[in-house]
C-alpha cells in the first residue's frame, strides 16, 4: 500500500496522521551512553523507553535500518536529551534536556515523561506513560479469631511500576477514583469506597495522609463513584431509600458537594450499579438487572431548566451480564465487562457503529476496565481462583500485558485523568 | 388482568424455548427478561408510564429542605410498591454525634443467640429467600428484637465469586435490604437495622464449587446491645 504522510512543522511540530496507515510506524532508538552512570542503569533506563514505545500503540521499536523515525540519545552530564529524524524527510526534532538523578524510580518517571513528548513529535499526541493508576490491593490480615479480609488503595506508574500504599486506614478500601480537575478541595486529593465505620462510605483523603474522611452527607452504603470529566458532578450507588439505586452528587473542585444528593434512577426487584459519565456529563451510562440480566443502560444527567428522560435506553444487548461500564475520555467508546461463552471478558461498545467488540479473549474473568487519557489504552484486572492482577491492553495491540504481581488481589483500577487539553 | 400480563408472557417463552438446545439457564434468563420486557410495555399500553418530565425550577430541582436527598418523583416508585423501600436509619454509625457506635463495637452473635442469628442463604442472583425455615428465623429475630428493645443490628449482604465484583457490591445491598424490610414488616424499629454490602469481597468459602458459592451468598448478622456498652 501506498503510504501517504503528510509531514509538517505545524506549531513547532512534527505531525504524521496515522489514519491511512494500517499499521505502527516504526522507531529505531540509539544505545544511551555515558560516564555519570553505569552501563547496566542506562540499558536499563533505555528498556524503560522502548516499552513505552512498544505499547504507546502508535509505534514499536525495531533494531534496523530504514524504520520510520530514529531516535538518537544523547547522555551528557546527568542530561538526557535525544535527537528524532523522520528518515524519509530527513527533518529533524531535539527533545530535552531531561534531567536524570540516579535513583531509578524518579529516571523512570523522567524515561515516561521523555516517552510522552517523544509520542507527541512522533503521533502529534502526547503519550500516557507518565499518568498513574490507583487500585485496590486485597489481603487477608491475620487476627486472634483467624483472619479478616483488609483492603487499602495503592498507587503506581502507568506500567505498575513504583508501586506505593497511599491509603493506611486498616480497614476496607475500594473503589478509588481520581480527581478530574484540581482546586482547594481536591488538589492532591483522591477518593474512594471505605468500610471503616461499617457501612461503605464515599471519602476524600489526601496523596500524602494514609488517613481520608467521608464527604457526602448520605445515609446507607455508598457504593462504585464516578467523577464527571469536568469534575463538577459525582454519580454512585446508594441505598438510602432501601434500594440500591442511582445517584448524583453536584460536586465544586474549590467547595466539595454543592446541595444535596439527587437520586436518579430506581426500580423495584432490581439492583443498579457501576455509574459512568459521558464526557460533556449530560448522559450516565450504568448496570441495571431490571429486565433479567444485568445490562448496561443509558439515562440522562438531571438538571435544572432540562428536559430529562426518567427511562433509561437499554444499549448493549450482544452479551450476557454487562457490568463495570467505564466511557471513554474522546466519547466515542464504552468499555465493559461481559460473559462470553461462560468467562466475563472486556467488550468495547462502539457509539458510532454501534457495534459490541470483544477485546480481550482466554480463560480468565476480566473486570473493571478503566481508559487512558487517549481513549486507546485500558486497564483492566482478572479474576483468577489463585489470583487477581491488572492488565494492560490496547485496542491496536489486543495482546494484554500483566503489569502487577506479588501478594495480593489487584483489583478496581483507575487511570488518572489528563488534566487540561491532550 | 394486567397483573398477570408478565407470567402469562414468561410461561409463553417457556413453552416456545422448550424445544431449544439451551441449557435451562439460558432459558430462565431468557424468560425472565422478556417477562419484564413485555410487562413493561404492557404497562405503556395502559398509558400507565410518562416518558420524560421537565424540571420546571430551581426549588424543584433543591428539593424539599428536611429531606436528606431529592427523590425521584418517578410514577414507577408510587405504583410498583409490592417491593417496598424503607429508607435507612438516618443516624450513621460511628458518625461524629452519633448515638450508635462504628461496627468494630458490634459482635458476632455468641452463646444462645448464636442460633438466633443465623446465617441465611440465597438461590443464585437472587435476593428473595427460598427456605421457609428462614422466615421463622427472621420472625424469631424480630420477635427477639422487639423484646430487646436496646438491640442494634448490622446486617451484611455477601455474594458467591460468579458475578463481576462490582454488580455484586450492589447485589449485596438489595440482599441485605430485603432482610431488613422482613423485620421491620414483623415490627422492628428500622432505625436499629442497618445494612452492609460486601458483595463478593469476603467469602466465607475460598472454594469454586457449587457447594462453596451457596455458602457465599448469604447474609450475616452483627449485634450491639446498648444497654450493656460502657
Amino acid at each position: 500500500m501506498q503510504l501517504s504522510l503528510l509531514f509538517s512543522f505545524e506549531e513547532k511540530e512534527l505531525v504524521v496522521p496515522l489514519s491511512t496507515r494500517s499499521f505502527l510506524s516504526t522507531v529505531s532508538v540509539s544505545p544511551l551512553k555515558g560516564s555519570s552512570f553505569s552501563e547496566e542503569y542506562l540499558a536499563e533506563l533505555r528498556n524503560v523507553l522502548l516499552v513505552d514505545i512498544n505499547r504507546n500503540g502508535s509505534c514499536f521499536v525495531e533494531a534496523r535500518d530504514g524504520t520510520d523515525f530514529h531516535v538518537d540519545l544523547e547522555l551528557t552530564g546527568k542530561g538526557l536529551s535525544a535527537l528524532v529524524e523522520l528518515k524519509r524527510g530527513g527533518v529533524t526534532k531535539t527533545l530535552g534536556p531531561y534531567s536524570l538523578c540516579g535513583s531509578l524510580p524518579s529516571d523512570r518517571r523522567i524515561l515516561h515523561t521523555f516517552h510522552d513528548d517523544l509520542a507527541q513529535i512522533i503521533t502529534g499526541k502526547r503519550g500516557i506513560a507518565s499518568t498513574r493508576l490507583l487500585f485496590a490491593i486485597q489481603f487477608p490480615e491475620k487476627t486472634p479469631q483467624g483472619y479478616e479480609w483488609r483492603s487499602e488503595i495503592w498507587e503506581s506508574d502507568y506500567d505498575g511500576e513504583n508501586t506505593r500504599q497511599v491509603t493506611q486506614e486498616r480497614s476496607y478500601c475500594i473503589n478509588p477514583v481520581f480527581f478530574s480537575s484540581e482546586g482547594e478541595f481536591t488538589k492532591g486529593k483522591f477518593m474512594y469506597v471505605n468500610y471503616k465505620k461499617g457501612q461503605p462510605k464515599i471519602y476524600i483523603s489526601s496523596f500524602d495522609s494514609p488517613r481520608g474522611n467521608p464527604f457526602l452527607s448520605l445515609r446507607g452504603n455508598q457504593l462504585l463513584p464516578t467523577l464527571s470529566q469536568k469534575g463538577d458532578l459525582i454519580a454512585f450507588i446508594s441505598d438510602a431509600s432501601g434500594r440500591a439505586d442511582l445517584f448524583i452528587q453536584l460536586f465544586s473542585r474549590n467547595h466539595g458537594p454543592v446541595g444535596k444528593p439527587i437520586q436518579v434512577f430506581s426500580y423495584p426487584k432490581s439492583v443498579q450499579a457501576s455509574p459512568t459519565f459521558r464526557p460533556d456529563g449530560k448522559k450516565i451510562a450504568f448496570v441495571s438487572d431490571k429486565n433479567g440480566t444485568p445490562r448496561i443502560f443509558l439515562i440522562d444527567t438531571p438538571y435544572p431548566g432540562r428536559d430529562v428522560s426518567t427511562h433509561p435506553i437499554c444499549l448493549t444487548k450482544n452479551y450476557r451480564h454487562n457490568t463495570c461500564p467505564a466511557w471513554s475520555p474522546d466519547g466515542t467508546k464504552l468499555a465493559y465487562s461481559a460473559m462470553i461463552d461462560g468467562i466475563r471478558q472486556i467488550v468495547v461498545y462502539d457509539f458510532l457503529t454501534q457495534e459490541e467488540i470483544p477485546l480481550t479473549r482466554g480463560s480468565s474473568h476480566k473486570e473493571n476496565p478503566t481508559w487512558a487519557p487517549n481513549s486507546l489504552h485500558i486497564i483492566y484486572n482478572t479474576v483468577d481462583h489463585s489470583s487477581s492482577e491488572l492488565y494492560i491492553i490496547n485496542l491496536k495491540q489486543k495482546e494484554p500485558l500483566q503489569i502487577t504481581s506479588g501478594p495480593g488481589k489487584k483489583h478496581y483500577p483507575a487511570w488518572e485523568p489528563t488534566r487540561g487539553p491532550l | 388482568m394486567k397483573k398477570y400480563s408478565w407470567l402469562f408472557a414468561a410461561l409463553g417463552i417457556a413453552f416456545l424455548t422448550s424445544s431449544c438446545q439451551s441449557n435451562s439457564n439460558t432459558v430462565w434468563e431468557d424468560t425472565k427478561t422478556m417477562g419484564r420486557y413485555l410487562h413493561r410495555k404492557g404497562q405503556l399500553l395502559w398509558k400507565q408510564d410518562v416518558d420524560s418530565k421537565m424540571i420546571e425550577s430551581a426549588d424543584e430541582f433543591n428539593g424539599p429542605q428536611e429531606e436528606e436527598y431529592i427523590p425521584l418523583k418517578d410514577e414507577d416508585l408510587r405504583r410498583q410498591f409490592a417491593d417496598t423501600s424503607i429508607p435507612q436509619p438516618k443516624e450513621v454509625p460511628g458518625a461524629i454525634g452519633s448515638s450508635i457506635p462504628s461496627i468494630d463495637q458490634f459482635v458476632k452473635p455468641a452463646s444462645h443467640l448464636a442460633s438466633l442469628y443465623q446465617n441465611l442463604y440465597f438461590n443464585t442472583d437472587e435476593h428473595v429467600l427460598r427456605s421457609k425455615e428462614y422466615y421463622k428465623n427472621i420472625a424469631n429475630i424480630a420477635e427477639y428484637m422487639k423484646k430487646n428493645n436496646d438491640t442494634y443490628i448490622f446486617v451484611s449482604g455477601h455474594c458467591d465469586e460468579r458475578a463481576s465484583e462490582a454488580y455484586n457490591l450492589a447485589l449485596g445491598t438489595r440482599r441485605a435490604n430485603t432482610i431488613r424490610n422482613l423485620l421491620i414488616k414483623r415490627g422492628v424499629n428500622p432505625n436499629h437495622i442497618y445494612t452492609i454490602s460486601f458483595g463478593k469481597e469476603m467469602p466465607s468459602d475460598l472454594g469454586h464449587t457449587q457447594e462453596a458459592w451457596a455458602k457465599n451468598r448469604r447474609v450475616e448478622f452483627k449485634i450491639f446491645e446498648k444497654k450493656g456498652s460502657k
